[in-house]
């Protein structure tokens, strides 16, 4: 009671509030650049190999507000331009420029026409939008459907993560020098070296084709989780455990574990209580980006084991430019890892006492 | 050199007196490191000479060996196009290596410029840059990467550079850290007490500290391009043919990995070995510079 006292004060109220506040601005610049980007790249949704009409083109371009400015622009008005003739704000000086000194009046179009504040006042309402490729499908509902499944892979693939490293990191360190110590970090190096999709097609080539364990691809039970968990966790898994392996080292040459032993504490105890402690820090720090990792290694695992969750469809989306599902599901991915990240910040807080904001 | 025996006692008195000579000294006697540094040297090698070792032309098609297993005139077997996939392996080390290198060279000149100014000038600047940090960071690489490509085009051109994008930012991250610490060292003291211009002090006193972490940092950003570039093919968003990296590779035998698992098994070994010999070579140099 008393420790656990001790923990929530040492969690200041302020700082993981002012660490929230950050968040927004950070998610809307993520917002404002990928939109940007992603609608100025070429392609479109509507493209097909056969063309359509153009008059079902200029349809659903209206329908989705295709038609209308990507960002707020500037209105030329001149003896060279026609009238009302569009140009994007940065292309104003160029384009001047190439018809020679005329006399311009520019006006600031209506920013709410544009489909950048269509689109954040949308997110504003918690709407993101109707799928360009799904028709009648809202994104929202897309990522009801999906995220838990996503999340549910995620989050077995990070108990995996640091129970697979933690467990080869120890086992190094105690037998250290050792060919155990060897075979632990040749075991953990396997995860870093190989592309996620080799990893996956050899496990599902061993443990589904040639042993018959577990189901080789989708999605419909607690065996379905495995193979792709595994597949995830491996490369993370490794790093883990070598900072555990060297946070465990390190404080094995330590007074105080000398102190522990001397105080008849068992090897078992010394190594999992005192020893392990001191690869905390490190352990919890690199937890953010590795569930950066985790999420974007998800992207591929879930298309190798054909998984119903979010990052299939973001891949599809982006190859079809279905622009409000690839924002939507990079506006779920960036605030995930907005979250790790403040978590962790906390969390390093509670762990290490000397650490003031 | 064969015959010095050296009582292990002396070994103090004969290190090497520079901080490289050192490092070398140490990074010699790390069996697995050297292990490392065998197989990035040979693996540079052979991409290097692959026109000379390669059995068979570039892209030289045989119908009348379509899918063979390994075999004596095909130590790899062929492919769906009757194409040595021995030889296929060798050329696309080319690509993988060039791609891995450019990227990771990019990425750290860039990681560096800023990671320094930020570190150096601190202030605003850090302030700016570092929330910029935060941005990308909070992005999916993925997300990056594909629209950076799409906008590029899926050719090494373009690969390089959306890659190299991402990279950037961890080396910018280390580099400034280390631009942090450098900064209070006395020597900068020194170096400002007697007047000499920032930008001297930062050129010639801070930097090139830092280099060791950055080449340490570049040792292991390299593998992590190979994988990136790898996955990216995979998903039908890397390099288009005829390029033909190791990612390539393997993400077509991926397909067929039931029929003919030979055709993803040496690919996948290539990057796996290769990998593995950068991570191991990692893993020394940062030993050998820290101790």
């Amino acid at each position: 009671m008393s420790n656990l006292q001790k923990i929530l004060d040492r969690i200041s109220l302020a700082f993981i509030a002012r660490r929230l506040l950050w968040g927004i601005p950070v998610l809307l610049a993520v917002v404002v650049i990928s939109f940007t980007v992603l609608r100025f790249a070429p392609g479109g949704p509507f493209d097909r190999e056969k063309p359509l009409p153009p008059s079902i083109m200029k349809g659903l371009r209206a329908q989705y507000k295709l038609d209308r400015p990507i960002l707020p622009v500037y209105t030329t008005e001149d003896a060279a331009t026609p009238r009302g003739k569009e140009l994007r704000a940065f292309e104003t000086e160029y384009s001047v420029a190439a018809v020679g000194p005329v006399r311009v009046t520019t006006s600031f179009a209506g920013a709410a026409d544009t489909q950048m504040f269509a689109y954040l006042g949308q997110l504003a309402r918690g709407d993101l939008g109707v799928s360009m490729k799904y028709t009648e499908v809202n994104v929202n509902d897309i990522l009801k459907a999906t995220f838990p499944v996503s999340l549910k892979l995620g989050a077995v693939a990070f108990l995996l993560t640091y129970g697979i490293g933690v467990l080869l990191g120890v086992i190094a360190a105690r037998y250290r020098g050792t060919w155990i110590d060897g075979a632990a970090m040749v075991v953990a190096t396997l995860g870093f070296s190989m592309p996620n999709f080799v990893l996956g097609a050899f496990l599902i080539l061993i443990f589904s084709l040639w042993m018959r364990l577990l189901p080789p691809a989708l999605w419909e039970g607690p065996a379905y989780v495995i193979l792709p968990a595994l597949t995830l966790a491996m490369g993370p898994a490794t790093y883990v455990a070598r900072l555990t392996r060297s946070g465990v080292l390190d404080a094995l040459d330590e007074e105080y574990i000398r102190t522990a032993r001397a105080k008849g504490l068992s090897e078992r105890r010394v190594l999992l209580k005192h020893a392990l402690a001191n690869a905390l820090g490190p352990l919890i720090t690199v937890s953010g980006p590795l569930l950066a990792t985790l999420v974007t290694g998800s992207f591929i695992v879930e298309q190798v084991f054909a998984i119903p969750g979010m990052g299939r469809y973001f891949i599809t989306a982006v190859i079809d430019r279905d622009y409000p599902t690839v924002m939507g599901v990079t506006l779920v991915y960036a605030a995930l890892i907005v979250l790790a990240n403040i978590v962790v910040d906390v969390l390093y807080a509670v762990a290490d006492p000397r650490v003031e904001e | 050199m064969t015959t010095a025996v050296t009582p292990t006692s002396s070994t103090e008195q004969t290190l090497p007196t520079t901080f490289w000579g050192r490092v070398w000294h140490r990074l010699r006697r790390d069996r697995l490191a050297m292990t490392g540094l065998a197989i990035v040297l040979g693996a540079a090698t052979l991409a290097l000479l692959a026109p000379l070792l390669a059995p068979y032309a570039e892209g030289a098609q045989d119908p009348g060996a379509l899918l063979q297993s390994p075999s004596v005139a095909h130590p790899f077997g062929t492919d769906q196009l009757g194409r040595d996939l021995f030889s296929r392996v060798l050329f696309g080390a080319r690509v993988s290596m060039v791609v891995a290198l450019m990227t990771s060279a990019i990425a750290v000149a860039l990681g560096t410029a800023l990671g320094a100014v930020s570190g150096w000038v601190g202030g605003r600047v850090d302030n700016v840059l570092m929330r910029i940090v935060d941005v990308l960071y909070s992005f999916p690489d993925l997300l990056l990467i594909i629209i950076i490509s799409v906008l590029v085009g899926q050719g090494v051109f373009g690969i390089t550079l959306s890659l190299s994008l991402v990279s950037w930012v961890t080396v910018a991250r280390v580099v400034r850290g280390e631009v942090l610490s450098i900064k209070q060292r006395p020597f900068v003291e020194a170096a400002r007490a007697m007047g000499y211009p920032g930008r001297m002090i930062l050129w010639r006193h801070v930097l090139p500290h830092t280099i060791g972490p950055v080449i340490v940092t570049l040792t292991f950003r390299i593998p992590a391009v190979i994988l990136a570039e790898s996955t990216l093919s995979f998903i039908g968003l890397g390099l288009q043919p005829p390029a033909s990296s190791w990612g390539v590779l393997a993400s077509h035998g991926w397909s067929a990995m039931t029929f003919y698992p030979h055709l993803i098994l040496f690919p996948s070994l290539a990057i796996f070995i290769t990998i593995l010999g950068f991570n191991l070579l990692g893993d020394g140099l940062r030993d050998a510079m820290s101790k």
